[in-house]
């Protein structure tokens, strides 16, 4: 009975080392370069920093651990000693040269888009782009050249989601990618533009 | 109550007869006589007069004075009513066989154009003859002149329009036509002219708008400050009214998305000649012309059927002796967010359409010396002849261009014919178009684009191509890369492009250096787009070094060499990544020497500086053997990592020597910015000369 009462914990012991890591959309890293993207191509804040560290507690990326209730101190033990595996999954990569070319690209373009964004004719759209709201705003003659530079940097923001998930290695986060961008853009929306709230209402910063 | 104005007539007639007899020059009337009825309500199935009165009284003077009050009048059509209606004439006298009202008063306390008092006269003979004249008639916020006559045979009626708002004009006439939300301003001028015997026979018009302004709150549909001017004559025919019609727009802006028109610039005239049936509703063309200043016209002929908005059968034809002002003004707003969204178009174009109710049945289209350059110079169509025939279903007819080539990513190609089949959403070759291509040709045996012509729908094409002769040595000068002599030759059996990427199944061959390179899994990403990626990988096998030295002006080597290309990617065609490794083949037998230029070169390439062998007593030999080369470039970004064959000390062989004098080029530096390495290759100096 003796040896059953202390084999039990190293059985379940050797149980909780069986560790499931899942890989969830890392939101707060990815949203820390959102930022870092956001503020160089916008010119605003801090200056960019090429990769985002994942910032500790991380809650989307975790481990699954399953161990019973009673053996949450073995499971504290163990989670001390994984977490490198951890912090390897939270990491975004926005240094690759796809992006770092988009971005350049949306960052010439800029000065064109702004008087537009002042002016309150586009704003920052709930799904990460770039949308006309107020098309009356613009005089006649500039009506298709603000179309053509909306339909560019749509262009280029879609390539933007799809080579950060693709340069993470998960193509899967795109649409992920791109809410957290929405986020962002609202955020950083210098004073004077115009973003939409997740309810799809405009608003002005 | 009164149920039609016959009838109304039949009971107003006898007491103004009575009273017209009682006071005409053949009563002497001393004392004046007055005569009133009333009528509670007359009506119609979609109008109604409310308290009639009507009240006549002749004078000592023998002239009468009249006043009709009506007190509320209900239009047709739901176009509102008149209050307080009221027709006066102090003084109707006779004179020439009929009663005259030289100067009368027409009031209205409400009306769908406002408050009304407005001054009139006119005349009425026995033999039914009569004549009326409105003057300043208040009407949206202008004035309104009419004159009316009648002459038992025919009648004529005259309105003149000065400075009438538009707005309350167009809701007047169509109901709804202009949007609650719209912003409308303008004024509205002219003259309508409409006369006829029983009915109506002939109508003509001559109407200016000017200072017209419109804006949609989603400015979609925007103008300002337009003039227009029309002129129309119109006269009815059995159960249609046949017309011609001139339409001129010589200043003013306007957006219609994705249209924009600055009729400043290129002023728009349009003249229509045809018939409406108003019964059938049915609207026939037979000829009209739209011009836009001296630029192009369009012109055409058609039925439609206007209750429905449905274009019946169509013919539009264009033509254009500069293509330049058709793409600027009419297709490059439709291109928008395209690839061909930015050119420069020049040349002379023609083009058919044919319309029927299912929409474009088939077009055609004639160049003239048309090109088009992408003003980001990716590509170029040069000057081009031909005809390009599109049917929306199967048919005989092929399309043939004969262009003097096009432009792609700097590179030229030599005049080529192409003649295909444009049926329905689908492109194809009716037979392979052979384009020269810097001293040989890429045959283009099979391609086929869908999806191209439908909106909503994103252009794929598969293709096979075979590339014969193509000199490698003008190509990479044309790309501005390292020279490469050699000659290009290849099967490219599965080319695509499918949601803006472009593939090359089945791998690329290039002969040159009398070896084979083999390119792989070649893949560019949205090619004319804002950041073009290209991913490949490449094996280079059995190069001749000599050869390949030489070329590059290197300092001779000989030898064999081979390579791999891994992990490939030009970025907006910037190189951002590979993993190169050049190394001699195992088991090669063949002469291995490497000139002490080339020993210079290649230290100066690994390390900055070059080997200084020429002050040393190495200097008295020209060449040296070697046992292997074996150089690693692993580029990131702006990073390149430089490897070799590996040594104990940490350091790494770049040559590995063998003989006497034995002579290794050994690398100790890994990292270098890819710039600096780039400079070091471009600085490399070779008999005086300098590789740019």
């Amino acid at each position: 009975m003796t040896k059953r009462l202390l084999g039990f914990p190293l059985i379940a012991m050797a149980l909780s080392a069986c560790v499931t890591i899942n890989i969830y959309f890392p939101a707060a890293a990815a949203e820390e370069a959102a930022r870092t993207i956001v503020r160089d191509v916008l010119q605003t804040g801090e200056p960019a920093e090429e990769t985002a560290p994942a910032p500790e507690g991380d809650d989307q990326s975790y481990r699954d651990a399953r161990p019973s209730a009673w053996l949450v101190a073995f499971g504290g033990l163990l989670e001390r000693l994984v977490p490198p595996a951890q912090a390897a999954q939270a990491d975004i990569n926005i240094n690759t040269g796809p992006i770092r070319a988009i971005r350049a690209s949306l960052k010439r373009r800029q000065p064109q888009l702004a008087p537009f964004y002042q002016a309150g004719a586009i704003g920052f759209d709930n799904r990460g782009s770039v949308a006309i709201r107020d098309l009356g705003a613009v005089a006649l003659s500039d009506r298709n050249r603000l179309k053509k530079l909306v339909a560019d940097e749509n262009a280029d923001r879609s390539r933007l989601y799809r080579e950060i998930a693709s340069a993470n290695g998960h193509p899967e986060w795109e649409s992920e990618v791109r809410q957290t961008f929405a986020k962002v853009w609202a955020d950083e929306a210098p004073r004077g533009y115009w973003y939409q709230d997740p309810g799809g209402a405009w608003r002005q910063r | 109550m009164v149920r039609s104005p016959k009838r109304l007539w039949a009971v107003v007639a006898p007491w103004l007869v009575a009273l017209m007899g009682l006071a005409g020059p053949s009563v002497a009337a001393d004392a004046g006589i007055g005569l009133s009825a009333e009528i509670e309500s007359i009506g119609g199935e979609d109008w109604a007069a409310e308290g009639i009165a009507l009240a006549a009284r002749s004078s000592r003077s023998g002239s009468l004075s009249l006043d009709v009050r009506l007190a509320r009048l209900r239009l047709p059509e739901g176009q509102g009513e008149v209050t307080d209606l009221r027709l006066q004439c102090a003084d109707v006298a006779w004179a020439d066989g009929r009663w005259r009202c030289e100067q009368g008063r027409l009031t209205a306390a409400a009306s769908p154009v406002g408050a009304q008092e407005a001054v009139w006269s006119g005349h009425w003979h026995r033999d039914g003859s009569l004549a009326l004249e409105i003057s300043a008639f208040q009407v949206a916020a202008g004035s309104l002149d009419l004159t009316m006559r009648y002459d038992t045979t025919a009648w004529r009626a005259d309105l003149g329009l000065s400075r009438l708002d538009v707005a309350p004009v167009v809701e007047l006439l169509s109901p709804g036509a202009i949007p609650n939300d719209w912003e409308t301003r303008g004024r509205l001028s002219g003259r309508v002219t409409v006369q006829g015997r029983s009915g109506v026979s002939r109508a003509e018009a001559q109407w200016v708008v000017d200072r017209l302004s419109f804006a949609a709150p989603d400015g979609t549909q925007a103008a300002e400050d337009l003039i227009v001017r029309v002129d129309l004559n119109a006269s009815a025919r059995s159960t249609a009214w046949s017309f011609d019609a001139i339409l001129r727009w010589p200043s003013g802006v306007l957006y219609s998305e994705p249209l924009f028109l600055d009729a400043g610039t290129v002023p728009v005239t349009l003249n229509a000649d045809g018939r409406y049936a108003p019964g059938r509703q049915r609207l026939e063309l037979d000829a009209w012309t739209l011009g836009f200043g001296q630029a192009f016209k369009v012109s055409g002929a058609g039925r439609f059927d206007t209750a429905n908005a449905v274009i019946l059968e169509s013919t539009v034809a264009a033509h254009a002796d500069d293509a330049g002002p058709v793409y600027d003004l009419l297709l490059q707003p439709f291109l928008i967010g395209t690839a061909a969204d930015d050119l420069a178009v020049t040349g002379s174009v023609g083009a058919v359409l044919h319309l029927d109710e299912d929409g474009v049945e088939q077009a055609g289209l004639t160049l003239n010396g048309v090109a088009m350059v992408d003003r980001r110079e990716r590509f170029a169509l040069h000057p081009t002849d031909g005809s390009v025939a599109w049917q929306r279903r199967p048919a005989g007819s092929d399309s043939r261009l004969d262009t003097q080539g096009v432009t792609l990513l700097g590179i030229r190609s030599g005049p080529f014919t192409a003649r295909g089949a444009f049926v329905a959403d689908r492109v194809s070759l009716s037979s392979p178009v052979v384009v020269p291509l810097l001293t040989g040709e890429v045959a283009l045996d099979r391609f086929e684009l869908t999806g191209a012509l439908v909106h909503g729908q994103t252009p794929r094409w598969t293709a096979s191509a075979s590339v014969r002769g193509v000199s490698l040595d003008e190509m990479t000068r044309e790309l501005d890369w390292p020279p490469f002599s050699g000659t290009l030759s290849a099967t490219l059996d599965d080319m695509s492009y499918v949601d803006r990427i472009f593939s090359v199944g089945g791998g690329l061959r290039l002969s040159a250096f009398d070896g084979e390179i083999r390119v792989d899994d070649l893949t560019i990403q949205d090619p004319l787009g804002s950041v073009p990626v290209l991913d490949a990988s490449a094996t280079l096998r059995g190069l001749n070094l000599e050869a390949l030295t030489h070329t590059f002006r290197f300092g001779r080597i000989e030898g064999r060499l081979d390579g791999d290309v891994n992990d490939l990617q030009l970025v907006a065609w910037e190189p951002d990544r590979f993993d190169l490794h050049l190394y001699t083949p195992a088991g090669d037998r063949s002469r291995r020497r490497i000139s002490q230029r080339a020993v210079e070169n290649l230290t100066e390439l690994g390390s900055g500086v070059p080997a200084g062998l020429s002050s040393s007593f190495l200097s008295l030999f020209e060449e040296f053997g070697y046992d292997a080369i074996d150089v690693r470039i692993a580029l990131r970004g702006d990073v390149a990592e430089i490897d070799g064959l590996a040594r104990e000390d940490g350091g790494y062989y770049l040559v590995r020597g063998r003989g006497l004098p034995r002579i290794d080029v050994i690398g100790r530096n890994r990292r270098v910015a890819w710039k600096d390495l780039l400079d070091r290759l471009r600085q490399i100096q070779v008999e005086g000369a300098r590789i740019e």
